[in-house]
């Protein structure tokens, strides 16, 4: 291969790199911003799906919940008007590093047991 | 292809999985705030196989990559995450690089952004919940940011990796 075509290759960095740098940025950090200022009021229902299967739960009750499927162990907390992951067998243990959420649409996912732990 | 030049390729793609392999061994002890963020330091040695080598190669790296840190590290569920993001991604690249104008920077960008996206949508059918791509903002920052380190990087690397006669 000549050197010439590889120099071709290898362009160098554009306005059309930045362009879409500059967008993604912006979109993202824009959704994102939209997303904090929108979100949803306190809910009152919990809503977990454990490999497919529904419970729904009150959020004022505080409890336990042993989710057990045959993917693994989350132990789910609901106390004083919000939820947690307190432990899990998984493998990353992210739902268990998740903060605790309270407010309609936000979610503690483990993808590892498929569980979603959703306020609605 | 002539005999000689297979030889090389062979030698070459086993030398980049290995440095691949050790770029995501390594990024497990970069401590992220975020769920699911990574810096992506394998793409860093595909992308610079996409202006070595032929497409079939870099493909056949990648896939190898995967399959093998997904034995020795990270599991099985993780690989098919990975999979998918890494078919994807690639296949992004590889139609950016050949049919916009773009520069490496670009092209890992995109890479790094429809990686992430395509794991999301994965995740999304795997739970079968939608509000999990509420997610999505914080992951294409994320993929953006990703990926313009990694093209910076790719960058400096390449011209390195030609001199040592690496490409093929």
């Amino acid at each position: 291969m000549g050197s010439n075509s590889e120099e071709k290759d290898q362009r160098k960095i554009g306005a059309n790199d930045i362009k879409l740098l500059v967008m993604i940025l912006a979109i993202g950090i824009a959704c994102m911003l939209a997303l904090h200022f929108f979100k949803g009021d306190t809910g009152q229902t919990v809503r977990i799906t454990a490999n497919g299967t529904e419970y729904i739960y009150d959020i004022d009750n505080d409890r336990e919940i042993d989710v057990e499927t045959d993917l693994g162990t989350n132990i789910v907390v609901i106390e004083g008007g919000s939820v947690y992951v307190r432990e899990a067998d998984c493998p990353d243990r992210i739902c268990v590093h998740h903060v605790r959420i309270n407010r309609t649409g936000e979610t503690i996912v483990c993808l590892p047991h498929r569980l979603v732990v959703e306020i609605i | 292809m002539p005999d000689k030049t297979h030889v090389k390729a062979v030698v070459v793609c086993g030398l980049m999985i290995a440095a691949a392999m050790i770029c995501s061994y390594l990024e497990s002890f970069i401590p992220i705030g975020l769920p699911g963020v990574k810096p992506g330091l394998a793409n860093l040695v595909v992308l610079d196989c996409i202006w070595l080598m032929d497409p079939l190669w870099v493909v056949m790296i990648m896939t190898v990559r995967i399959v093998l840190s997904g034995f020795m590290f990270s599991g099985m569920s993780a690989m098919l995450y990975s999979l998918a993001g890494g078919i994807v991604s690639l296949t992004v690249m590889l139609i950016a690089k050949k049919h916009t104008k773009l520069s490496m920077l670009g092209v890992s960008i995109m890479g790094g952004v429809s990686h992430n996206i395509a794991q999301l949508i994965v995740a999304a059918s795997v739970v079968r919940t939608l509000a999990v791509l509420s997610y999505l903002p914080v992951l294409l920052t994320a993929g953006a940011v990703a990926g313009t380190i990694v093209g910076l990087a790719g960058r400096q690397i390449l011209p390195l990796l030609k001199k040592s006669g690496i490409d093929f």
